[in-house]
């Protein structure tokens, strides 16, 4: 659904996020002050810090970080820290951590970027601040819920306020067109490919992301009544379904790279196998990722990126804020120029990181419109 | 007085640590709901898939290449005196040695996968290889590039404590008389020699052997994955989302630990079977002397192997030196296409508060390790100090990410999480058991009359620490500050679990850059943390030349 949407407007986006980075314009401040209570908010938290661990392995989003840290120091007077990490797996241990010894304020962790699978383990354990705040967040009234109800169900499991949207991840595939005259952009056609090309193609092992979000996308083609893919597992037959995926990967991994008796660790290690040309055809969540790589000059400027025809996974993901925070008012501040349309918009340029925004641009201000 | 706190400041995390792996093992997870005690989990752990297989990887891997690795030094070790190899060697093993794991593995990787250098040089001249070979190596199905990569890294740590044990023993003296009684060097050596230099090096092998099974990041990069080896699979339940995984996980790591100990008993064992047949050999007056053909059939496959460790090992700290200046370098070019300084150029200041912090860490710690070590060594008449000596080395075996989780806990309890010296405090618990096991052997077998004389003049026990002793251990103690400080800016979990994640060093940063899928990246990252133990190794190096100087007219036997 998206992805059209996405593409359909993608020059558009571009163009607007080029008017958002070089107008001055601050539309946004209006924004904030016609909430009164968030003006409470805002006036509390000027002088605070905020932690902001973010996973860190991508010199890109480390720099829109860093310009997210220079505006907010600016509008906000917040200074942000963003704390690299390499797992958000170590930030949830270390806020658990902090539960068991009993440390419920002054937290280390102000703001997480989290996936929905943390997300639902910090949910479970009592890690997450419950005070449904990310629906107060005057920048949320450009999300559209029902127009997009994954900004508030988070793999399946209602957000419930507890984190914030952030960005709009989509499943693409990278591949070497030198070699590859017209990239197989379904099941099926992959399969094929992968039976004629021997040895150049793998997935990061699962429980790796990427490499699961894979079988998902195939899974999603694969099955014919694609309904009970968005029931609860319990409602149906688990085993009967993924039977296909299952049939699927039996017929393939043949004649995958090292005919899969090993699979690349991770997305990096997927990368370093597709600039060797070790395998020609890689996959990653984030549409711009390839695009980015060649202009790095990591990958080859061969390297292009394609999606399945009959639609690609998408995946909002978010931030949120830990039960035992320590300045959770700037925190919040922080979410909301997350979530506001100048860092949404600067954000979907893929000069800086390409990552789509998560608000319907129908219901942007009108002062905003006619920028565009 | 002093004692005591090296064990409390040791044993309290540890016993946290501890905890934070047995109690979950046992299904008594509070926060998660669990408050039983079973074994459920632990009959669970087994019934993993590939289980069984994961374990025997770890168990194969690491008793080869602590084999390969023991023996291989022991005959450089045997050949020392004749080929004038100590002197040689010295400079070759130091990068090595100063290098983290994750580094050495790395470059092992890039030399030795179907993409990699070796292929790169003889393509497509020789192989007629337009693009890389499907071949199932580099990581391989048997984890044979892993036990290249281990051998690699842990043969120059143990040449370093072999050369220190060597001149403990008066080798050259009993060289003569060995060949006198008619035995060549090698039987000689196994007879007379070898009991003495075993004793002496056999904690330092069993560290090696702990640390190959419970190695998680060399393994990542070498190891296969399906299944994994042990270690790698606990780091992985560990990361996973779900409750459940955290419990297998820690039961993982009790099976591990157990693991562990099973291995150390067996080569404990076989040692002491080698040693009963040779001690039966020397009664029955049989000597395996082999001269001639025989013997270079046994010597040539053995330097080929040493000297294909070592060039693997140097190639691959080469490539990651070459990786950080390369723009554009695919196959099958032998060289890179184009040279450039991209990922320097931004942030070459940002570089400069890790290198602070990793100095001054390092510094510290080594410097506190080395000082309660002294103590620890010169105070050894506490009824427990077998018990707690064992202690001190656990932070070395358990999985980092387990036994960490309990440490933070107790930090966050304390109140001192993200403090300078909660970092340095994290640090000590893995770089004190190393210095421990560098400096402790040949300190306990200092020669006793040199304090006689000291005692002699009228010198009280610190006078004679501080002008007799120090001073002529100074050669084996700096070797362990080196050391230390090489252990202290490889960490990286114990790091940002200290640190809160706020407490950069250069390694902290190189992991983070090397997250990043670029192989330049990596390579710069290599190149960050090689370069400061390196600068130590070497200036310790010029100290200690400088230093012996001054003492050439004694003869000093460690």
């Amino acid at each position: 659904m998206f992805e059209t949407f996405y593409k359909k407007y993608e020059v558009l986006f571009i163009r607007m996020a080029l008017c958002a980075f070089f107008s001055s314009l601050p539309f946004y401040s209006t924004l904030a002050s016609d909430n009164d209570e968030f003006t409470q908010v805002r006036l509390s938290a000027i002088g605070q810090e905020v932690a902001f661990h973010a996973w860190g392995g991508s010199p890109a989003i480390n720099d829109y970080i860093q310009w997210v840290a220079s505006q907010v120091d600016m509008h906000y007077g917040i200074t942000l820290n963003h704390v690299k990490l390499i797992n958000t797996s170590h930030a949830v241990s270390r806020i658990l951590a902090e539960k068991i010894a009993g440390r419920s304020e002054n937290g280390s962790v102000d703001l997480l970027w989290v996936n929905g699978e943390n997300f639902s383990r910090m949910k479970e354990t009592g890690l997450l601040r419950e005070d449904g705040w990310a629906y107060d967040l005057p920048s949320f009234r450009y999300v559209n819920i029902k127009k997009m109800p994954d900004t508030i169900f988070d793999f399946g499991i209602p957000t419930l306020g507890l984190e914030s949207p952030w960005g709009r991840a989509q499943f693409v595939f990278g591949y070497d067109s030198h070699v590859i005259k017209s990239p197989p952009d379904s099941a099926a056609k992959l399969l094929n490919w992968i039976k004629t090309n021997s040895g150049k193609f793998s997935y990061p092992q699962p429980p790796d992301f990427i490499g699961t979000s894979f079988l998902k996308q195939l899974l999603l083609q694969l099955v014919k009544n694609k309904e009970v893919l968005y029931q609860p597992v319990s409602n149906t037959n688990a085993k009967e379904i993924l039977e296909v995926l299952w049939k699927w990967l039996d017929e393939a991994h043949p004649f995958f790279w090292r005919k899969a008796k090993t699979f690349p660790v991770n997305n990096a290690h997927m990368s370093r196998l597709l600039s060797d040309k070790e395998i020609l055809i890689a996959m990653s969540f984030n549409p711009a990722e390839f695009a980015s790589a060649v202009e790095q000059g990591i990958l080859s400027s061969d390297v292009k990126s394609f999606i399945f025809k009959e639609g690609s996974l998408g995946n909002v993901h978010f931030v949120t804020i830990p039960y035992n925070a320590t300045s959770p008012r700037a925190a919040k501040l922080v979410a909301n120029f997350l979530l506001s349309p100048e860092a949404q918009l600067h954000k979907a340029n893929i000069q800086i990181w390409g990552d789509p925004t998560v608000l319907d641009i129908e219901m942007l201000p009108v002062k905003v419109k006619k920028i565009i | 007085m002093v004692r005591y706190s090296i064990i409390i400041i040791c044993v309290l995390p540890i016993l946290a640590g501890l905890l934070s792996v047995f109690l979950p093992a046992f299904g008594w997870f509070p926060i998660y709901g669990k408050s039983k005690f079973t074994f459920e989990i632990l009959a669970e752990t087994v019934n993993q898939v590939g289980f069984l297989r994961s374990v025997w990887l770890s168990v194969f891997t690491a008793l080869l290449s602590t084999f390969l690795a023991y023996w291989l030094c022991i005959f450089i070790l045997i050949y020392n005196q004749q080929l004038y190899l100590h002197n040689k060697l010295k400079k070759i093993i130091a990068p090595l040695i100063a290098v983290p794991h994750i580094t050495v593995a790395l470059g092992i990787l890039f030399l030795i996968q179907p993409s990699g250098w070796l292929f790169r040089i003889f393509s497509p001249w020789l192989t007629g290889w337009q693009t890389p070979p499907d071949l199932n190596i580099a990581p391989d199905l048997y984890g044979l590039a892993l036990i290249i990569g281990l051998t690699t890294k842990e043969l120059p740590f143990l040449l370093l404590v072999g050369f220190t044990v060597l001149k403990q023993v008066n080798v050259s003296q009993y060289r003569q008389q060995i060949a006198s009684f008619g035995y060549g060097p090698i039987s000689g050596w196994f007879h007379i020699i070898h009991p003495m230099i075993a004793a002496r090096m056999r904690v330092s092998v069993l560290i090696v052997l702990c640390f190959s099974i419970s190695v998680v990041d060399m393994a990542l990069i070498l190891a296969p994955s399906t299944p994994a080896p042990l270690a790698v699979n606990i780091y992985s339940w560990y990361q996973s989302t779900d409750i459940k995984s955290q419990l297998i996980a820690a039961s993982g790591a009790v099976y591990l630990l157990f693991i562990t100990l099973c291995c150390c008993v067996l080569w404990i064992t076989c040692g002491f079977v080698l040693k009963i047949i040779f001690r039966i050999l020397s009664y029955r007056g049989v000597r395996l002397t082999v001269r001639g053909l025989p013997q270079k059939l046994i010597i040539i496959p053995v330097f080929a192997t040493i000297v294909f460790v070592l060039i693997i090992g140097m190639m691959g700290l080469l490539s990651a030196g070459i990786w950080a200046f390369v723009e554009v370098w695919t196959f099958p070019d032998m060289l890179p296409q184009k040279w450039g300084f991209i990922l320097w150029k931004n942030g070459s200041f940002a570089y400069m508060n890790p290198f602070i912090n990793t100095i001054i860490v390092g510094f510290i710690t080594s410097l506190l390790a080395i000082i309660s070590a002294i103590i620890w060594l010169e105070y050894p008449s506490e009824p427990f100090s077998k018990v707690t000596e064992t202690f001190i080395y656990i932070p070395l075996l358990l999985p980092q990410i387990g036994f960490l989780f309990g440490m933070q806990i107790l930090i966050i309890w304390l109140q001192v999480d993200g403090l300078y010296i909660t970092v340095i405090w994290a640090h000590f618990l893995f770089v004190f058991p190393y210095i421990m096991l560098t400096l402790g052997p040949i300190w306990r077998r200092f020669d006793v009359r040199y304090e006689l004389l000291g005692a002699s003049f009228g010198f009280n026990k610190f006078k004679r620490l501080w002008r007799i002793k120090i001073p002529l251990m100074a050669l084996p103690i700096i070797t362990s500050f080196t050391i230390g400080f090489a252990v202290s800016s490889a960490l990286y979990l114990p790091t940002i679990f200290a640190g809160n994640g706020n407490f950069h060093t250069l390694t902290t940063e190189a992991v983070i850059l090397a997250a990043n899928s670029s192989r330049r990246a990596a390579g710069v990252a290599a190149l960050l943390q090689m370069i400061l133990p390196l600068v130590i190794f070497i200036i310790a190096g010029f100290y200690i030349r400088f230093r012996l100087h001054s003492f050439r007219y004694f003869r000093i036997s460690y």
